[in-house]
């Protein structure tokens, strides 16, 4: 065990916390702002790489439209998904799980009904791989990155500079005020989690090059995502993004020394032990709520 | 009798449903028998899950992880004993010894899921993690768990699972199998038991504590309780109850694989249950013979059509969750006993102007 492949191993695992940022940013808005856990937020990472492929492979529409047309999509599905179904199960935890769980449910057989068992495969749109030294960095994942940090500060700037985000976070605060100051929140709760789907779409085109595009791609996000937000908590997006970054570089530092496997376990393990601590997530804003 | 006459009308379905289930070898067909068979240790897994759901309002949305465990016991002891081909260990690791025994084995696969719970529940319920978290970790455990007995081969023979599993109480010999007529009557007389069980802690002053538990925690702390320690009881004994389901299931298939401990099983129960209606325990079990025996009669019946009836199947289940959750939300039985409630009251509120009229008469 050399330093530089200690080197490599963190540095896949800083790509990888920023992908799992971006794959869970969604997930924490949707909880955080809505206290909703949308359990059908891993099936929209799945179709968001399907977009991805049938946008980008099929339709051969350039990678950067791609990504922002399946944001719209998302955000449309959401819509629907929010007006159709969620709207009826605010407040109430079990039927939300439920619903959320049946959606899911739903998408995936559907996805795997229409389009098959077959993986179907995303190039990567630049596959140009930068040395350093001794460590290498595939040049898609640096543009990971930068996706994850646009859609993090595209969300903070969405959230704490226009009306929208301050009617948003009204209706977090204190919705009955909201409500009185005839702000419509039904409205707002609809932008809100569209906004969080259509984040979700996003990071599933996003990440479609990275993995095999199949019906299960949202089953392998699942324990990692859910992981960070245990972790992470819903009340600042700060600490969803330290979580990411703890989470991923354990687990590929671990993965180095043992397997993926053990190492996920060990972190599950820590998230847990971590928990016990601090119930509320690892940063928690003071002195409100 | 005025006693038998005030019972909620789910212990009959409950007695009905078992004598359905005395007489049904007597008129079925053998793979009916083995279909039911599994249906019941299922039944007994989703009744586990009741006292945790249902009763405490802890929705677990991995408790597959405690069935699987109960079950990789027995399966691994079942390899051991009957030097399945793919073991490559000559001698079982320190951590498994007491599979070499049929009685160890059968203590492991209770033990373990209990040990499991009550290390989990000690971190989350000290905790005060509330709610939702509690699902999404076990939701997650799951998940690992699935990975980690894949991953685990040497043991678990990885994705194909483990076949050799006898069909026998206790004892691992697979020489000694009983056949399926016999050993549904050991399913059900640990199906009646578990029920009782379930019962008497639902109906003793633990089981009203976990009631409160459920409505309002922090009022019963007000009262002097600790809900921790009464959470992780419960947890400890469902999941006993689960890895005891799970070796019974195990026995009855003869086999087991990683999707014994995975999120599909795990969240397949939370339908049942909903399906069922949580809380009374014989919604549990409602729900669970209702969702099992439809899809066996349906992949019966579109297996000639097409091959994929599992895909098409978890749609329609995925529907049925929909149209419950937005129609029944109380489950079946919570709607039946919703339906005798509102009769009662309003037999009671005749009753009371009936005699207000006498009075005013008299």
């Amino acid at each position: 065990m050399n330093a530089s492949l200690i080197g490599q191993l963190l540095v896949s695992g800083a790509c990888g916390s920023f992908v799992l940022l971006l794959t869970s940013l969604g997930l924490v808005i949707i909880m955080g702002y809505m206290k909703v856990v949308n359990l059908a937020h891993t099936e929209m990472l799945m179709l968001g790489a399907f977009m991805c492929y049938y946008l980008y492979m099929v339709l051969h529409i350039p990678f950067v439209l791609t990504l922002i047309l399946s944001y719209i999509i998302s955000f449309i599905f959401g819509m629907i998904m929010e007006r159709l179904i969620i709207c009826h199960f605010y407040g109430k935890m079990a039927e939300t799980l439920l619903a959320t769980y049946a959606i899911s449910m739903i998408i995936k057989q559907l996805v795997l009904i229409l389009c098959g068992k077959s993986y179907k495969k995303v190039d990567y749109p630049i596959t140009k791989v930068l040395y350093f030294g001794p460590i290498y960095i595939e040049s898609y994942k640096l543009i990971l990155c930068g996706i994850s940090i646009l859609a993090l500060v595209g969300t903070l700037l969405f959230i704490n500079k226009t009306t929208m985000g301050r009617k948003i976070r009204a209706t977090t605060q204190n919705r009955t005020m909201t409500e009185c100051l005839g702000i419509d929140t039904k409205k707002v709760d609809t932008i809100t989690f569209s906004h969080g789907m259509g984040l979700a779409g996003l990071a599933g085109a996003a990440i479609a090059p990275l993995s095999t595009v199949t019906y299960a791609l949202g089953e392998s996000w699942l324990t990692n995502t859910f992981m960070n937000v245990v972790m992470g908590g819903v009340s600042s997006l700060f600490g969803t993004v330290c979580s990411s970054v703890i989470i991923q570089e354990a687990i590929s530092l671990i993965s180095g020394f043992s397997n993926s496997v053990m190492a996920q376990i060990i972190v599950l393990l820590v998230v847990i032990v971590i928990v016990r601590v601090k119930p509320e997530g690892l940063f928690t804003p003071k002195g409100r709520r | 009798m005025e006693k038998l006459k005030s019972l909620p009308v789910n212990r009959y379905i409950d007695i009905l449903m078992f004598l359905i289930l005395l007489i049904f070898p007597f008129i079925q067909s053998t793979y009916w028998i083995y279909v039911m068979s599994g249906i019941m240790a299922y039944m007994m897994f989703a009744l586990s899950l009741d006292l945790l759901w249902g009763y405490t309002g802890l929705m677990s949305m991995g408790h597959s992880l405690l069935f699987g465990a109960g079950g990789y016991m027995v399966g691994i002891a079942c390899a051991y004993v009957n030097k399945a081909d793919w073991i490559e260990f000559e001698q079982l690791p320190w951590f498994l010894t007491p599979l070499k025994s049929d009685v160890g084995a059968f203590a492991a696969a209770l033990i373990l899921p209990a040990l499991i719970s009550l290390i989990i529940g000690f971190f989350m319920f000290t905790g005060k993690i509330k709610g939702v978290f509690f699902s999404l970790i076990t939701l997650a455990l799951s998940g690992v768990a699935e990975l980690f007995v894949i991953n685990q081969s040497e043991y678990t023979h990885g994705n194909s699972g483990i076949s050799v599993v006898s069909r026998t109480v206790i004892s691992n010999d697979s020489s000694r199998k009983m056949d399926d007529f016999s050993f549904y009557f050991v399913v059900l007389a640990a199906l009646i038991a578990v029920y009782l069980i379930c019962l008497l802690i639902s109906r003793s002053r633990v089981g009203k504590v976990l009631q409160a538990i459920r409505e309002n925690e922090s009022r019963l702390t007000f009262f002097g309780y600790k809900p921790a320690a009464f959470k992780l009881l419960i947890y400890t004994i469902s999941g006993m109850i689960a890895g005891f389901a799970g070796v019974l299931y195990v026995r009855v298939q003869g086999s087991i694989n990683s999707a014994s401990v995975g999120i599909t099983l795990a969240t397949l129960m939370l339908v049942w249950v909903a399906v069922g209606g949580r809380g009374n325990l014989t919604g549990a079990m409602v729900g669970t013979l209702v969702i099992q025996v439809a899809e066996t009669k349906l992949n019966s019946l579109f297996s000639g059509i097409s091959a994929d009836f599992a895909q098409y199947w978890r749609l329609v289940l995925g529907i049925i969750i929909l149209v419950i959750v937005f129609v029944i939300p109380k489950g079946i039985i919570g709607t039946v006993l919703d339906v005798q409630q509102k009769y009662l009251d309003r037999k009671r509120k005749e009753e009371i102007l009936a005699a207000e009229e006498g009075q005013n008469n008299g």
